[in-house]
């Protein structure tokens, strides 16, 4: 596991988020895992998601360019598989949601999650390991490790990029 | 059936059904408005038509590539190929594809070896017509270009290309899988 703090500049990150906060930037409802890897009660099973990449193609150009390139500049990527926002809004206590890996690709693909916002939501690994949701934090793994997001409760929501690749 | 394992080299011949040759057929070979685009550097390395003859050149259209797709055509050819991959390789993402056109020439000539990325990986060769040209793997293994055809190979080992003297043009399609 590799984690890397200020991944930006902060002229690139204050760019990153200026797009992020843009109300042009559309936000699709979304269960957050499947209910039967979920955790908690249904009624939590609720986020919202940007998808930028998946399949070979571009959903979303804008965000492919103003928020995944420069932070896809920052490592090596010899192929993109997927990657989205998440947004998971605030909620009265931290829920984990559920462990899981993203794809069954295996030990060759990469996971990376990167933190829009400092938070006291986390992702948690089957090892126990908690890397924090720290802003300009980009944590990369193995997509076989089983991980999990959680929510938040001391700011609006919780932002990240999820992305996987080789 | 089996699939094909990382570092062999294996030729598919009719690899595509016929609905889907003709398909690709006739948005490539038969398209007068298929853009190709001017390659003075073949392999990209030190090589120059400017240089090295005015033979050594190639036309390229960039079908995918750095994540991105750039080509209008990319979704119909993804659509035909993808699938098929899927069956004979266990690859999991597209690293490049893209089109060449190797020109006539009175004497075959042959292009540098190179490698398309240093690690190994996937390379499929979709050849589109039939001609003297070839693909050479190594120093030693030679397929010949047969319309239909498919080489699945390593390109992390040198290989080259090469013009043709028995057709006006040379056709392939290049795909980098992982």
């Amino acid at each position: 596991m590799n984690i890397i703090d200020n991944v930006l500049d902060v002229y690139s990150y204050n760019q990153v988020i200026k797009c992020l906060d843009d109300v042009e930037l559309t936000w699709q409802r979304s269960e957050v895992l499947s209910q039967e890897t979920f955790n908690e009660h249904v009624k939590h099973n609720l986020q919202f998601v940007h998808k930028i990449f998946y399949e070979h193609h571009i959903f979303s150009p804008r965000a492919f360019k103003e928020i995944l390139a420069p932070i896809a500049d920052k490592i090596e990527i010899r192929a993109l598989i997927k990657a989205k926002l998440n947004l998971k809004l605030r909620a009265e206590s931290i829920i984990e949601h559920g462990m899981h890996t993203d794809h069954d690709f295996g030990s060759d693909a990469t996971t990376g999650i990167y933190y829009f916002n400092t938070n006291n939501g986390y992702t948690k690994f089957e090892d126990g390991t908690i890397v924090e949701s720290v802003a300009n934090r980009l944590v990369l793994f193995a997509s076989d490790i089983k991980h999990t997001g959680t929510t938040c409760t001391d700011t609006q929501g919780r932002y990240v990029l999820n992305l996987n690749f080789f | 059936m089996e699939q094909v394992k990382l570092g062999e080299v294996v030729s598919i011949d009719n690899f595509l059904d016929n609905s889907e040759w003709i398909q690709i057929k006739n948005l490539v070979l038969y398209n007068p408005d298929f853009p190709l685009y001017f390659q003075q550097s073949v392999t990209g390395l030190e090589d120059s038509c400017f240089k090295d003859g005015f033979w050594n050149y190639a036309l390229k259209h960039i079908l995918y590539q750095n994540n991105i797709p750039l080509s209008p055509k990319f979704d119909i050819i993804y659509d035909i190929f993808w699938p098929k991959f899927k069956i004979f390789l266990d690859c999991k993402s597209l690293v490049r594809a893209k089109l060449n056109m190797f020109p006539y020439t009175p004497e075959l000539k042959e292009y540098d070896q190179h490698v398309d990325q240093k690690y190994q990986h996937f390379g499929a060769v979709f050849y589109l017509n039939t001609c003297d040209g070839f693909t050479r793997i190594g120093e030693n293994t030679k397929v010949d270009s047969i319309e239909n055809r498919m080489l699945f190979f390593d390109p992390s080992v040198p290989h080259n290309s090469t013009t043709t003297t028995n057709a006006p043009a040379r056709y392939n399609i290049n795909f980098n899988l992982l």
